[in-house]
């Protein structure tokens, strides 16, 4: 009797430990290797661009941040550069160097989560613990700053939330005085693995044809040997004016973006020095009441002028002229691109949201096709997807 | 068994360590959805560490768990999956429901966001912010132990005791 | 090279795709039916990253055609952007790019969940993020921002 071979069919999620969220795979295996794996994406469609649609312009900041959760303030960034080109306003020196800061200092925040999440589902459970104590420190630094340690909606149309707080370099200075330690640790810790860097090696391959046609953006695209990093392809908000470099690596594999993101933590944290060193003095927003909101304690509480601006704009909002807008940033996971279409009135007609998850996972079939089950798992971890940003 | 004036005992009703067991072993199920189950896995990091309550066994079976931490928004298109994952625990069971979105819907009032987590499984304590800080998700789960040792009835059984009390 | 980037070659080549002022990249309007070539000849001149596809409803102006569908393209040496723009109008169905971009295939998907606007030559044109069953395109403009349904009753047990 010939034996017959069949496939086996597996759903995988959206609760699994190892999808990093709600992402649901259903795979079609031949034994221990996939043949075909299909993503099942929409389980946390939050409906983020119709409700901003729905919000006036500051207010819609609120829910861009709910994106991607784990780096909110790159998302802020896009939003807010796009609706401040609608507007036709540039920021003062000091809010666009805060800003950077803030970003790199997110992008190191995300990458530590991806770390030690991807270390967890190879089993490396004691890099979670190192990663996340000190993502806490920049959480406290997001704290102190903006009030929240996630979804801060700290940049803002036309500035920030608040200026700086005192003790705040310092404090900054401290952690970027251990930053090469905790470095050195997660080297020690998988540099030298031989698990992790046999299971990284080799897996979730992806050709640069491939991953320029799928729109692949951030460490995939790098790792592919394109040096496409929007922070020095496209300067936005003054990065022209930092030294830093854009790491690049040629084999396209998962061993070389855990190389790169690293490598990125570096990079970020010499910028964020340099905007410590050089952070100009002078406003922190712009100034004009129609837009930003005149202070409390200087304006509001003793001139009526200003409790009118500051009233119509926070019940109404500002209106900004009709066009359309689009700004990409480079975050923790590629580029994020905010659109926004204007119509005239205080709300925003239409805000599309370019989200870099939602692309790179488009290609994980490809990575996976006729590879171990076991590879898939190092896939999605190395391709650092967050669902929200995925589904929005 | 000799006598028991010189062993150490214990004087307790089974009912009451039963609970005492429950209240310090409290298995959450490993069910993230959105930006609070990021702050979940703080709560189980090094800094916060949700061992100290005994409930740090993430299981990522839900047959193996007794809580279901809803932590963040649910989609109109995970709300029966959820169910059915709440279906799955044994009894007795459990549900927080971490953050404002996850208890009413939060910021997303619109179309993809079920408007508040206790449309589907029934919740035994809400947890507010947005998303809370691990110090709020531990105050939960504290809360969530007194109710344990107070004997009080899962969100679960509330209603069925009540139907069946209330029959003749 | 013009000054937008998009070489005078190609423009030459497409004389019904009309060239648009635009800050900070090249925004090109083109018909519906040339909209694959044109993408083709982008890619051929450089523009080989798809950054994009995403979808505008003018609903509320009451514009005829309704949607304008755009696609950002990058080139990835130098990071210029350019943008094909084409009026939809609701009904029709504009080509697929997936012939020219694989990656394509998601965020038409998207489009067609969330806008109901079907690409011709799709393999799977099926509903990506709303559950299959679901009514309405909840991105048009005329689309309740709470939905058509009523929320459900409180849970019990």
């Amino acid at each position: 009797m010939a034996e017959e071979k069949r496939s086996l069919t597996l759903n995988m999620g959206p609760q699994h430990p190892s999808t990093h969220g709600v992402l649901r795979l259903v795979l079609e295996l031949d034994g221990e290797v996939v043949r075909r794996c299909e993503p099942v994406i929409g389980y946390l469609h939050t409906g983020i661009e119709k409700t901003a649609e729905n919000l006036t312009y500051n207010q819609a900041v609120t829910v861009i941040d709910r994106m991607d959760y784990l780096s909110p303030l790159t998302n802020n960034l896009a939003y807010v550069l796009a609706v401040e080109k609608l507007l036709g306003i540039t920021v003062p020196p000091r809010t666009r160097t805060i800003r950077v800061m803030f970003s790199e200092l997110s992008r190191i925040a995300s990458h530590l989560v991806w770390l030690g999440t991807a270390a967890m589902d190879m089993g490396a459970m004691s890099v979670f613990f190192y990663c996340f104590r000190e993502r806490e420190k920049i959480l406290d630094l997001i704290e102190m700053t903006a009030g929240t340690r996630m979804n801060p909606s700290y940049f803002r149309v036309g500035g920030l939330l608040a200026d700086l707080p005192d003790g705040f370099s310092d404090k900054l200075g401290a952690l970027l005085d251990e930053f090469p330690t905790w470095l050195q640790n997660y080297r020690d810790l998988l540099g030298s693995n031989l698990l992790w860097v046999e299971r990284l090696r080799g897996a979730a391959v992806i050709s640069k044809e491939d991953a320029l046609a799928y729109g692949l953006t951030g460490q995939t695209l790098r790792s592919t040997g394109v040096d496409l990093d929007l922070r020095k392809a496209q300067p936005y908000s003054g990065y022209e004016d930092f030294t830093f470099n854009v790491p690049v690596r040629q084999h396209g594999d998962a061993y070389d973006r855990y190389e790169l993101r690293l490598e990125e933590m570096v990079e970020s944290a010499g910028i964020v020095r340099q905007a410590i060193e050089r952070l100009p003095d002078g406003p922190w927003h712009i100034d004009d009441w129609r837009i930003f909101p005149p202070d409390k304690h200087q304006h509001v509480e003793r001139d009526m002028e200003a409790l009118i601006y500051h009233f119509k704009l926070f019940t109404q909002g500002f209106k900004v002229p009709p066009g359309e807008a689009y700004q990409g940033v480079e975050g923790p996971r590629g580029e994020i691109g905010c659109y926004v279409v204007a119509d005239g009135t205080a709300r925003p007609m239409r805000v599309r949201v370019r989200a870099p998850s939602f692309y790179n996972l488009q290609s994980l079939p490809l990575m996976v096709k006729d590879r171990l089950i076991a590879d898939l798992i190092t896939a999605i971890g190395s391709i650092d997807i967050v669902l929200g940003d995925v589904d929005r | 068994m000799g006598s028991l004036e010189d062993r150490p005992f214990l004087l307790t009703s089974v009912d009451r360590m039963l609970r005492w067991a429950q209240k310090n072993s409290i298995w959450p199920a490993q069910f993230g959805l959105a930006c609070c189950a990021i702050e979940m896995m703080s709560t189980a990091a090094a800094r916060f560490d949700l061992a100290r309550f005994g409930a740090e066994v993430m299981r990522a079976s839900p047959r193996q768990a007794d809580l279901m931490i809803v932590a963040g928004r649910v989609a109109q298109k995970m709300a029966p999956v959820l169910r059915q994952i709440y279906d799955q625990m044994p009894d007795p069971k459990w549900v927080i429901s971490m953050g404002a979105c996850a208890s009413c819907g939060g910021v997303f009032n619109n179309y993809a966001i079920l408007q508040g987590v206790d449309r589907v499984v029934p919740v035994d304590v809400y947890v507010p912010g947005c998303p809370p800080t691990p110090e709020q998700l531990l105050d939960g789960i504290i809360k969530l132990q007194q109710k344990i040792t107070a004997g009080g009835i899962p969100a679960n059984r509330g209603h069925a005791l009540a139907q069946t009390a209330g029959r003749p | 090279m013009t000054a937008t980037g998009v070489s005078a070659a190609l423009l030459e080549a497409f004389p019904d795709v009309q060239e648009e002022a635009a800050s900070g990249h090249s925004l090109l309007v083109a018909p519906v039916e040339r909209l694959v070539p044109l993408l083709e000849a982008l890619k051929g001149d450089g523009y080989t990253l798809l950054v994009d596809i995403g979808m505008i409803d003018h609903w509320s102006q009451g514009r005829v055609p309704r949607f304008d569908l755009v696609y950002i393209l990058r080139r990835p040496k130098s990071g210029e952007a350019v943008w094909v723009k084409v009026k939809v109008a609701d009904g029709e169905t504009p080509p697929s790019a997936i012939s020219v971009f694989r990656g394509a295939d998601w965020p038409e998907r998207e489009i067609y969940d969330l806008f109901g606007i079907s690409f011709q030559g799709h393999p799977n044109m099926a509903r990506i993020l709303m559950p299959e069953d679901w009514e309405g395109h909840p991105l048009r403009r005329d689309y309740p921002l709470v939905g058509t349904k009523p929320s459900p009753p409180l849970a019990r047990e």
